[in-house]
């Protein structure tokens, strides 16, 4: 059946109407976003609502401001001659049900960049397959889902990153230590060991911290960290913004579900307006149980972010960059990790070098798991045990993959 | 078998007319066009193929092609490209003979090397018992989708500079006698390769 264009050219039509009435909306509560943003000056109004939306338990999940007034942008700062920076990403092999044995399999990679140097940068890897039933089934026997085994990759990446820092924190020059995503880590109800992972993964957060503090000497060489967020949707600003326009009366939970008259609107349009290339916006902390969490466990791991322009010029492109609050507090720290971000994303095509070198080491692609089920057949059958049919014609359909060659 | 050379790569893929071998592109020093080369058969084959090089490319990469648009080099990055990442130089190859039990032949090889065996550039030795004839310039001649006359060229070339010095002039008025012989029907073509044969 192929697609009757006489039936499909009215409904185009409309869209059209639609996307352009759309547009024409977007751009009226962007222009009353930038407004309100412009006079956004005082810091303490800010804190003062802040604090009585705690108050009123109102869940609120927009932004706090930390020091600094969110109306204006900051410069990109100079780089340090020096630094040592160190990206990790993870990337899995879901456990299926049909392969010749039930396991995943978790790699991350780690990728280490030595700035103002030409020294080689080191690519790792660290690989590790799971198989037992404890880790392949949950308390009522089910098979575990794909977003538990997601979640223990983003522990392991942490844990491997704070390994890695360890091995290799140079003798001087600070270092960065730079994850893909948001820092916040939060486990969904179908993680069987949810809250043991959130519990690990604040305990990698603190000894990356105590890398960083513990030794009075090492002044000269922070350890920071940063989570970094590709092209955010969030409306974190939004948000506030909303909040910042309402009588203190209306400062309740049912007209916070909604931003309002900016309902709709993202950060990233009205940053766009507000950052030129290399700057920074200011430093925000988002409203969220996780971070309470974070906060409550010590105030130095909750975490702050800002959103700064990776871009040289236009088009532009946004990257909303997290930090611990033992980063955030420190305005030396924060103009080093906006540097070297945002000197990283000048060797990619806005994107850190690092972190796309991270995530090539981590990914397994479909011949490198076809040779693993492979590795796994051969092992099985050294063993006596069987091997289930579809997993092998499977693997054996990726081999053939191969004569892909041939095509001259 | 005479002494080895540079290896240059691994057999990717082939057939009996040539063969593709891959290597990492920091080792573009050695290959060259024109070059003679020779797979090392494994245990199981006795039969080397030797080719001309004709063509060396490097595939297409999504990463490099960011970090060019963002032109933005530099010497660490470079360095990481080149010596971390398996970036693969493909090197194409035509067949112009095979040696078997210690016998050089000029013409096809009857089987294709394997994928992944080693291909080495020839030495001097080798070179110059391949040339002592040349039947294989009928096969450079009719072979497709390559530039047939750079080709015949620069292997006439890497043949005459192996031999003595006093040989060379020789050796290259005999290959010229016989092209003249096979292209005699196409001046033009016989032409343009003397030319290309004929110091500036």
């Amino acid at each position: 059946m192929t697609l009757e264009f006489d039936k499909v050219v009215s409904q185009v039509q409309a869209m059209g109407h639609a996307l352009a009435a759309r547009s024409a909306t977007q751009s009226e509560r962007l222009a009353l976003a930038w407004e309100r943003l412009s006079l956004l000056e005082d810091l303490e109004a800010v804190h003062q609502r802040i604090a009585l939306v705690r108050e009123r338990d109102a869940g609120f999940r927009g932004v706090a401001l930390l020091h600094e007034p969110a109306n204006r942008a900051y410069p990109l700062p100079p780089l340090p001659k020096r630094a040592t920076i160190l990206a990790a990403d993870g990337s899995q092999v879901y456990p299926n049900a049909h392969a010749a044995a039930l396991y995943y399999l978790i790699n991350v990679g780690v990728f280490i960049y030595y700035h103002g140097t030409d020294a080689l940068p080191i690519p790792l890897t660290q690989p590790s397959l799971h198989y037992t039933d404890d880790k392949l089934y949950d308390k009522e026997g089910r098979l575990i889902t794909n977003a538990a085994v997601n979640a223990r990759r983003t522990e392991q990446e942490l844990a491997t990153l704070v390994d890695k820092v360890k091995q290799h924190r140079p003798s001087d020059g600070p270092l960065l230590a730079l994850l893909d995503g948001p820092l916040l880590f939060w486990a969904g109800k179908d993680v069987p060991d949810g809250k043991e992972l959130q519990a690990q993964y604040l305990g990698h957060l603190i000894r990356l911290h105590d890398l960083h503090a513990n030794d009075p000497a090492d002044r000269d060489r922070p350890v920071c960290l940063a989570g970094y967020v590709d092209r955010p949707s969030s409306a974190f600003l939004i948000s506030l913004l909303h909040l910042m326009s309402l009588a203190p009366d209306d400062v309740r939970k049912a007209r916070l579900e909604t931003n309002g008259d900016l309902e709709g609107l993202t950060d990233q349009p009205l940053l766009f307006k507000l950052l030129k290339p290399g700057e920074r916006s200011a430093l925000l902390v988002q409203q969220s149980p996780q971070n309470k969490l974070y906060h409550d466990k010590d105030p130095k791991y909750e975490i702050a972010c800002f959103y700064l322009n990776v871009s040289a010029a236009p088009p532009y492109h946004l990257a909303r960059v997290e930090v611990p609050m033992w980063v955030a507090r420190q305005p030396a720290l924060v103009d080093i990790v906006h540097a070297l971000i945002y000197s990283q994303c000048q060797f990619m095509w806005r994107y850190p070098y690092a972190l796309t070198r991270a995530d090539e080491l981590a990914v397994v692609r479909d011949h490198e798991r076809a040779q693993l089920n492979e590795l796994i057949e051969i092992e099985l059958r050294r063993h006596q045990q069987t091997v289930a049919q579809s997993e092998k014609l499977e693997s054996k359909a990726a081999r053939h993959g191969r004569t892909h060659y041939d095509r001259r | 078998m005479a002494e080895q050379q540079a290896l240059i790569g691994q057999v990717l893929r082939a057939s009996t007319v040539g063969f593709v071998c891959g290597t990492r592109s920091q080792s573009i020093e050695h290959p060259a066009f024109g070059a003679f080369v020779r797979t090392q058969p494994d245990g199981a084959s006795s039969m080397a193929v030797i080719g001309l090089i004709h063509a060396i490319s490097i595939d297409d990469d999504p990463l490099v092609r960011q970090m060019i648009l963002a032109n933005n080099m530099n010497p660490a990055t470079i360095r990481d490209q080149r010596e971390n990442r398996m970036v693969p130089l493909e090197i194409s190859v035509l067949n112009v003979g095979y040696e078997q039990d210690g016998k050089l032949y000029q013409a096809l090889p009857p089987r294709p090397p394997l994928s992944l065996d080693p291909v080495y550039l020839c030495d001097a030795a080798t070179i110059a018992r391949f040339t002592a004839r040349l039947d294989f310039l009928r096969l450079v001649l009719s072979a497709g989708d390559v530039p047939t006359e750079e080709l015949l060229a620069a292997a006439l070339k890497n043949a005459a500079d192996v031999r003595p010095l006093a040989e060379r002039r020789a050796f290259l008025i005999e290959a010229g006698r016989q092209l003249a012989g096979l292209l005699s029907q196409e001046l033009p073509r016989l032409q343009y390769v003397l030319r290309l044969l004929t110091p500036a």
